[in-house]
């Protein structure tokens, strides 16, 4: 099976599952009780706003046929009004995405950066304090819950020791004095960009908190994984053979072997993505992080429910393309993925 | 003076586990003159991939060499640190492995991995090493070698696969290559043309091999001197003439007999009883005893002593005593 | 009578569970140092959850009712961890909020995994139309981020531990369900399941009697190692209102309470119950570790 056709087949399986994702979405919110309309007008509304609502949103249409007004409204991009925001739910997301995205990635490489040097090092050294240490590491990277570690480390680096900010993306006086020019929404890209070092290295120190918190998840992952693939890979006869050729084990783990054990590392980036992404939430209210994280949570305070669903979809909608992604680049790497076949390893 | 490449002395090789010490090669000692080809056979599980890793120092933890001395050229290899041995394997020893789809790296090239392990010995001193590899393919029979280079080793069949093993194994100019069962995982056709290129080897290059295998017909087809392994131990050793011809232990004996031979036609296949145990323990008397038909009370108890035949041939039974050269 | 075998063969027959064989499972296990403490720690857990009522200093405090006099106390050797918002002693309330946190995580894996192991077995078995149908709907369940799947049903519902959990485990019965497809599809290939067909035997017999107790031990372990995980689930939940609704003691929500404290210096509020959170979390995940390296032929014995 070429790419080519790959692609095809997996776009068509997406598509399917797209489908899917509405209709639990909608089925949901079938659920919610109360009255609908009434939710979005607010309960002062008068019986008449409300017949009107409940009309405009063609809530006394047959379900299946209110599914279809559904798929289409999505499909246009149209979901909705916030309540609070009162604003198009699109629109508000638009705005805070960058935001998340920005924390989402940072916090990734990270995890990569770290994670994956680690987890050779420790597949390498197996036994060894190295590797009980980062074992210990990844396994206490795993159990932190993120949001209490938000709170201790705003507890210690900002009211205690006043290193870094409380919260929010960039201070006022950046925002005042040498205000970033949006082209991306990544801070760090539009300010480098730009050359407002100022500002960026402003930035940065607001990142610190957010991804302090959110990278050890996902390091712990990375390491784990690297480690167990390494370790498998360590145990192949072509390392005995690169040995006793004589080549010297920096160069076997680092080269020979890692580029074997790079490929099952990528599957977890859609992994990481997910908690990430759930974990954005936690952290952004913590840190009052403008992203949609903070958009998600005040939604669930308020009940804004179309903002929940709304969320909902679109960080779905990413997360799939994210794992259509990750597996397109696996079935390039490695041709063993697209026959179907492989020796069962991965 | 040393006329010998090779001389194993005593040497044990021991496996911890659970229920107690394995030890997979329990005092054997023998020796291998420059250009010969020695071939150390036995049943599986007999020590004879131990013997091979102990040389190269690839023995993988946790098990480790007990004792005994490995004099290579003159040099005692247990004695020698790790970076020591590090240098010593792919430019004096080398090995070429059972499975050559397992043993080369899938991920990259031929010709990568070739240069790679030419580039690390800084083995061409023009610095040209990719008309090197190419030449080393065909010379070992690789048709297009300057196709097969670009490959991907699972694109290529199990013959040339191992051919690019044994391409690999050569690429730093060894004194010794140590072939680990090179020809099991082959089929029967292209194992004799495999088995034609390391006589050939040998022969042209000077190369000294010891000859892994099971196989009787291929010990009897390439290798000069043999030593026949059972648990650990050697219990017969000879020129391929005095094993053949002049077999002496018990179990040399049921080998030969065991191979199947059309003359035989129409008899029951004569076996061996019993199945080969686990070296748990140090055994005290001889390893063979529980399976020998000709064992007497003497085998259980005490290890028996070398006798020597010739200057070539020795066994360890007590059917012989201990008989000096005569 | 299969899980009794699978059980046996975890501790090497004939020895039981205590005079574990050496090279068993069980004797691996037990190697695992960590792995034994957290094993141990997190059984004290369970009593402290069943127990709260005689253990906590103050239990009626403990179950919500307010003491507005002492509110915002600092740590002290009345109150060990101090007093929340409404004078309520924290030490108690931790305590009692293993009840939910345990509770929870149980129900969880064990619904997720019945659910899983049912519909994965039927899958993996029958295969055809049955797995195709259950496999998209997977497909399409896994295609969410579980957390936000999990947040989108507890926002519909109002916030109950039942409903919490219902959230969650909607959001979990895909993972149990593809492993057991996996087992049940490589159980099936096995020759005693062919011999059973060729005997005649009832597809609802083999499937209780063969494919069952094979299909369950791997399932078993992930559950345990999905605890933790299912903790950090419902305290999350908690955390942004979602799951169990005040006065019940519950960690989350606690730490959630407490982060408005936290500019004025009051400490306490939220870290003590994060600490414990933390600690069963890290007490399950290390469990689950030290199981994974003992069952495992290829790490077993490392960290003795």
């Amino acid at each position: 099976m070429s790419i080519g056709e790959y692609l095809l087949r997996r776009l068509w399986l997406g598509l399917l599952v797209i489908l899917g994702v509405l209709m639990i979405t909608f089925i949901v919110s079938q659920i919610v009780p109360g009255d609908p309309a009434r939710l979005y007008t607010g309960p002062r509304a008068s019986s008449e706003e409300v017949a009107k609502v409940r009309q405009e949103l063609g809530l006394n249409e047959p379900v299946p046929l209110q599914f279809i007004h559904y798929i289409g409204r999505v499909a246009k991009g149209e979901l909705g009004y916030s309540v609070r925001t009162k604003r198009p739910i699109l629109e508000d997301i638009k705005i805070k995405l960058p935001a998340t995205m920005e924390l989402v990635v940072v916090a990734m490489l990270v995890s990569f950066l770290l994670g994956v040097p680690a987890g050779v090092i420790g597949a390498a050294r197996r036994g060894r304090w190295f590797d009980h240490i980062s074992r210990l590491a990844g396994i206490g990277g795993v159990s932190i819950p993120h949001f209490w570690l938000a709170l201790l480390l705003q507890l210690l680096f900002f009211l205690y020791l006043g290193w870094l900010p409380l919260g929010g993306r960039i201070s006022q006086e950046i925002m005042l004095n040498a205000p970033i020019e949006r082209i991306t929404g990544f801070y760090l890209i539009d300010a480098a960009v730009t050359g407002n070092w100022a500002a960026w290295r402003d930035v940065l120190r607001h990142l610190v908190l957010p991804v302090v918190v959110l990278a050890p998840y996902p390091t712990a992952v990375a390491l784990r994984m690297t480690r167990a693939s390494m370790i498998d890979i360590l145990s192949e006869t072509y390392v005995t053979a690169a040995r006793a050729a004589g080549l010297n084990e920096r160069e076997i783990l680092f080269r020979l072997a890692l580029k074997n054990g790079i490929l099952p590392t990528l599957t977890i980036i859609g992994l990481e993505f997910a908690f990430l992404i759930t974990g954005a939430v936690f952290v952004e209210i913590v840190f009052t992080w403008p992203g949609i994280g903070s958009y998600m949570a005040d939604a669930i305070l308020n009940s804004d429910i179309f903002v929940v669903f709304g969320v909902t979809t679109i960080v779905t909608f990413i997360y799939i393309t994210v794992n259509l992604m990750v597996d397109l680049i696996q079935a390039a790497l490695d041709p063993r993925v697209r026959l179907g076949g492989g020796q069962g390893r991965f | 003076m040393e006329d010998h490449l090779l001389r194993v002395e005593d040497l044990q090789v021991v496996f911890p586990t659970p229920h107690g010490p394995v030890y997979a090669v329990n005092r054997i000692s023998f020796a291998i003159r420059a250009g010969q080809i020695y071939g150390v056979v036995g049943e599986s599980g007999c020590g004879k991939t131990a013997t091979g890793r102990a040389i190269l120092g690839l023995i993988p933890p946790p098990g480790r060499i007990n004792g005994g001395r490995i004099i290579f050229r003159g040099e005692n290899l247990l004695e020698k640190s790790a970076y020591e041995m590090q240098h010593l394997r792919g430019r004096r020893l080398a090995m070429v492995f059972q499975d050559p789809a397992a043993a080369l790296n899938p991920v990259f090239t031929i010709g990568r991995q070739l240069l790679g392990i030419m580039k690390h010995h800084r083995i061409a001193s023009d610095g040209r090493y990719g008309p090197r590899a190419v030449q080393l393919l065909g010379d070992l029979g690789l048709p297009a070698p300057e196709r097969i280079v670009k490959r991907y080793p699972h694109e290529l069949s199990g013959g040339m696969q191992q051919r690019v093993m044994i391409a690999m194994a050569l690429a730093a100019e060894p004194d010794l290559i140590i072939a680990d069962e090179p020809t099991s995982a082959l089929d029967v056709t292209i194992q004799s043309q495999i088995l034609d290129l390391l006589v050939q080897l040998r022969d042209q290059r000077g190369v000294t091999i010891i000859m892994i295998t099971h196989d009787l017909g291929v010990v009897a087809e390439t290798c000069d001197e043999v030593g026949v392994f059972y648990l650990g131990e050697i219990i017969e050793g000879g020129t391929v003439r005095d094993i053949f011809h002049r077999t002496r232990h018990p179990y040399t004996r049921k080998l030969l007999a065991s191979l199947p031979n059309p003359e035989k036609w129409g008899r029951e296949l004569d076996i061996i009883p019993g199945s080969v145990p686990t070296n748990f323990e140090n055994i005290k008397g001889c390893a063979f005893a529980p399976r020998c038909k000709q064992c007497m009370a003497i085998c259980q108890t005490t290890k028996p002593k070398s006798a020597v035949f010739s200057t070539t041939h020795h066994t360890a039974c007590h059917l012989y005593g201990e008989r000096e050269s005569g | 009578m299969g899980i009794v075998h699978s059980l046996g063969r975890l501790t090497g027959r004939p020895a039981g569970l205590w005079h574990a064989n050496p090279g068993s499972t069980i004797w691996y296990f037990r190697r695992e140092r960590v792995a034994v403490i957290s094993l141990l720690f997190i059984l004290c857990m369970g009593i402290v959850a069943v127990a709260a009522p005689w253990i906590a200093p103050y239990p009626n405090e403990g179950r919500g009712e307010p003491n507005i006099l002492n509110r915002l106390k600092a740590p002290s050797g009345e109150h060990l961890f101090g007093t929340d918002p409404l004078g309520r002693d924290v030490c108690s309330r931790v305590v009692y909020g293993t009840r939910v946190g345990l509770t929870a995580a149980l129900a969880i894996v064990g619904i997720a995994a019945l659910i899983g192991t049912v519909l994965g077995g039927l899958a993996g078995y029958f295969g055809g139309w049955v797995d195709e149908l259950i496999m998209r709907l997977t497909d399409i369940f896994l295609a969410f981020p579980p957390l936000l799947l999990a947040m989108m049903v507890a926002v519909v519902l109002d916030p109950s531990l039942m409903n919490a959990i219902i959230a969650i485990t909607l959001a979990w019965w895909p993972w149990y369900t593809r492993l057991a497809r996996a087992q049940a599809l490589a159980v099936r290939e096995r020759d005693f399941v062919r011999a059973a067909w060729g005997i005649g035997v009832h597809d609802f017999t083999i499937l209780g009697r063969h494919i069952l107790p094979n299909i369950i031990t791997p399932i078993l372990v992930q559950g345990t190692l999905d605890l933790g995980l299912a903790i950090i689930y419902v305290s999350g939940l908690s955390f942004l209102g979602l799951g169990v609704p005040p006065p019940t003691a519950d960690w989350g929500a606690m730490i959630s309470e407490g982060r408005n404290y936290i500019q004025n210096g009051r400490w306490w509020i939220a870290t003590f119950p994060g600490l414990a959170l933390f600690l069963t979390i890290m007490a399950f995940n290390l469990l689950g570790d030290g199981i994974q390296l003992a069952t495992n032929p290829r790490t077993r014995g490392e960290s003795a």
